[in-house]
């Protein structure tokens, strides 16, 4: 799928691609990275995405992994950006919001019965929860656990992965 | 001040998502998430409810249209999910776009294909553009010539037209 992602210095909108990953991906995903995604790889039930630039393929931008808990209830286990689109140099924006829209459009499509569109996901930092709180419109429950309802993934869905392309 | 914040919340958008030792199932917290996102779709009202299974169904058309897949789902398949979850029978919906329920059934077991006039009804119906339900029927057209193998579209490019033209 197509997306755009902001490049920080030129302010300007470049293409990029989310497609699934492979466990050959993971190979240059050590550096700076928090998670071990090579051992998160193969949780049960679970599909793995990564961003790339069309103009450089073989550089990761940030990591999805999404996760069906038992056979209805969609799950984001882990979202990265890249080092490199971390903190106050990093290149390119949009990254969390286009791996975050995958997860709830995938929340759409696979979740069942009540859960169908709702996405639950942990974060583990208070800061980053206000975060995903204001900036992605997710509702905190008791401590770590937060979810996006379907009318909000939606409106993400719009904004992350069907926003006009640039050609 | 205002600034301060706003750049700190703007370094924070990247913030991680998971916990590594992962979901634990047996936690209250976990138990509280259930059950918030139950009491969130029980106070739904119906519309709202088929409304997230529709927006389903137009994720699942796209999901369609993005992906390489060479397994053809033809676009009545999916008009037949919408009848499906909005509860109307084949007979409503045919008598509701002036068909007979023959060609109906054609349409939904891909016998027959969308036409402009059917995709602008859908458009209205259903929320899924005139241009998406037209759009299947032109992937599948392509999944088909490819499948078909008639020609070897391999031999074509800009390079071999222009020394086509030199010759003549």
């Amino acid at each position: 799928m197509e997306v755009l992602l902001l490049e920080i210095a030129s302010q300007k909108l470049i293409n990029a691609e989310l497609m699934p990953a492979k466990i050959s991906d993971m190979k240059g995903i050590t550096d700076g990275w928090d998670f071990s995604w090579k051992k998160h790889f193969n949780l049960p039930n679970s599909k793995a995405f990564k961003i790339v630039l069309k103009s450089a393929p073989g550089i990761v931008q940030g990591l999805l992994l999404f996760q069906m808990l038992g056979k209805e209830e969609p799950y984001m286990a882990f979202l990265e950006s890249a080092p490199h689109n971390k903190g106050k140099d990093k290149q390119f924006d949009f990254v969390a919001g286009c791996l975050i829209s995958m997860a709830c459009q995938l929340s759409f499509l696979e979740g069942k019965g009540h859960y169908e569109g709702f996405l639950s996901f942990q974060c583990m930092d208070e800061k980053v929860i206000k975060v995903y709180a204001g900036k992605y419109g997710a509702i905190r429950v008791d401590r770590t656990f937060m979810f996006i309802e379907p009318s909000v993934g939606k409106q993400l869905i719009e904004e992350y992965l069907f926003r006009k392309h640039i050609n | 001040m205002e600034d301060m914040k706003s750049k700190e919340e703007y370094l924070l958008e990247d913030g991680l998502v998971g916990d590594p030792a992962g979901v634990d199932q047996n936690s209250e917290g976990y138990k509280k998430l259930k059950q918030a996102i139950a009491d969130r779709y029980n106070s739904y009202s119906e519309a709202d409810k088929l409304n997230i299974k529709l927006d389903g169904i137009r994720y699942a058309i796209i999901d369609y249209l993005e992906n390489d897949s060479v397994d053809i789902i033809a676009p009545g398949a999916f008009i037949k999910k919408c009848l499906e979850v909005s509860m109307i029978n084949q007979k409503t919906f045919a008598h509701y776009i002036s068909w007979n329920t023959g060609n109906l059934t054609k349409l939904l077991n891909g016998e027959r294909k969308i036409n402009a006039d059917i995709a602008m009804i859908l458009e209205a119906t259903f929320p899924v553009s005139a241009a998406t339900w037209m759009r299947l029927e032109d992937k599948n057209e392509l999944v088909r010539t490819k499948q078909e193998k008639t020609r070897n579209y391999h031999q074509y490019s800009l390079k071999r037209l222009q020394q086509e033209a030199v010759k003549v």
